[in-house]
């Protein structure tokens, strides 16, 4: 069954004409590892790094394709499309970051004339919460939803 | 038979021990502004799913597919020779990328978010309840936010498996002992005074 609903099963796409199966040992990962680590005194070391990085940005390409696949086809399947999970992962897609911020253009600024009082400001995330809540969305003078983007995790369970 | 319910069991859990033992104590448990709130927008939704032949608006107005349609069906089922679970589910249906698999639905009205009940039991606990179902959709509305708040509707998607069923029976099987336990070393009958 596919992780995403909607998505078509494998079988029904076209067949690819050769069929290719990746075998990655850990052993050779492990000695690729072990070669890299010598590099402050081997150049040769290079090379064995060079493999590594590469197979890493290889698999950070596809699970950054995976991830906007899943994203796609569970905004396709429903539009409040939050999570997905399986036995052992959970694709969890949320916003990330400070949920609120300052509305700078609405605080006053107090300047004496010889010193710059520095005041820092710190919202109370839970507490503003509890206020948007209590009041239907609005929020507390000065305070504003920040803008933030939504990324999708995997967590192993 | 010693009759619980995932309610009962996650107040357990949760230790809110005189929620979770009220069908046995008798305790009276007043419902609050929340549960009010809840059963009126159930009732709202089930009437216009009904109505519409769609799942409700707010939670993506999806027409209603295979018009095999179930809504708010109740479960009991034996555990073993002393233990019922019984619970109610908001929606089955059996969409065709389940391949004839059935899917459950559950509408909540909560200030959390589908993700948070996705990470509760409950999907496990529905599993043993309803073993044809394999996959669960939490739909949730928090009505604390506001209509353009793209996290006042939200969906999770858990996938029941078999481990999805021993998991459940697992959790069901210790939160119970616990709490048949307590009641008989308190003295309290286990059998509800009225079957809920």
């Amino acid at each position: 069954m596919p992780l995403i609903p909607g998505m078509k099963p494998a079988t029904e796409e076209a067949e690819p004409e050769q069929s290719i199966t990746i075998k990655i040992s850990p052993k050779d990962i492990v000695r690729l590892q072990d070669d890299a680590s010598t590099l402050v005194f081997n150049p040769e070391a290079e090379k064995a790094l060079l493999q590594l990085l590469e197979l890493q940005a290889m698999v950070a390409v596809a699970v950054g394709a995976v991830k906007n696949a899943i994203v796609e086809q569970g905004l396709a399947y429903n539009p409040n499309f939050t999570s997905v999970g399986g036995d052992q992962i959970k694709a969890n897609f949320s916003y990330a970051g400070a949920k609120y911020k300052i509305n700078a253009e609405e605080v006053k600024r107090f300047r004496p004339p010889y010193f710059v009082p520095k005041t820092t400001y710190s919202i109370d995330s839970k507490l503003v919460e509890k206020y948007e809540m209590k009041h239907k969305g609005r929020l507390p003078k000065g305070i504003v939803k920040a803008d933030r983007n939504k990324n999708l995790s995997f967590k192993v369970k | 038979m010693f009759r619980v319910s995932y309610s009962s069991l996650a107040a357990w859990e949760r230790g809110d021990f005189d929620r979770a033992l009220a069908p046995w104590t008798g305790a009276v448990i007043e419902s609050n502004e929340y549960m009010d709130r809840g059963k009126r927008w159930h009732g709202r939704w089930e009437r216009e799913v009904k109505k519409t032949k769609r799942a409700p608006a707010v939670f993506g107005g999806e027409p209603l597919v295979n018009q095999e349609l179930e809504l708010q069906t109740k479960r009991v089922v034996d555990l073993n020779d002393w233990l019922q679970l019984s619970g109610v589910l908001d929606r089955i249906d059996s969409p065709e990328f389940l391949k004839g698999g059935k899917r459950g639905i559950d509408y909540k009205l909560s200030k959390s978010n589908a993700v948070s009940w996705a990470n509760s039991k409950q999907g496990n606990v529905y599993k043993i309840l309803y073993p044809e179902l394999a996959l669960f959709e939490f739909h949730c509305l928090n009505p604390y936010l506001a209509n353009d708040d793209p996290d006042r509707a939200t969906m999770s998607i858990i996938h029941l498996t078999d481990k999805s069923l021993e998991d459940g029976i697992e959790w069901v099987l210790t939160i119970a002992s616990e709490m048949r336990a307590y009641l008989e070393n308190n003295g309290i009958s286990l059998e509800r005074p009225t079957h809920g």
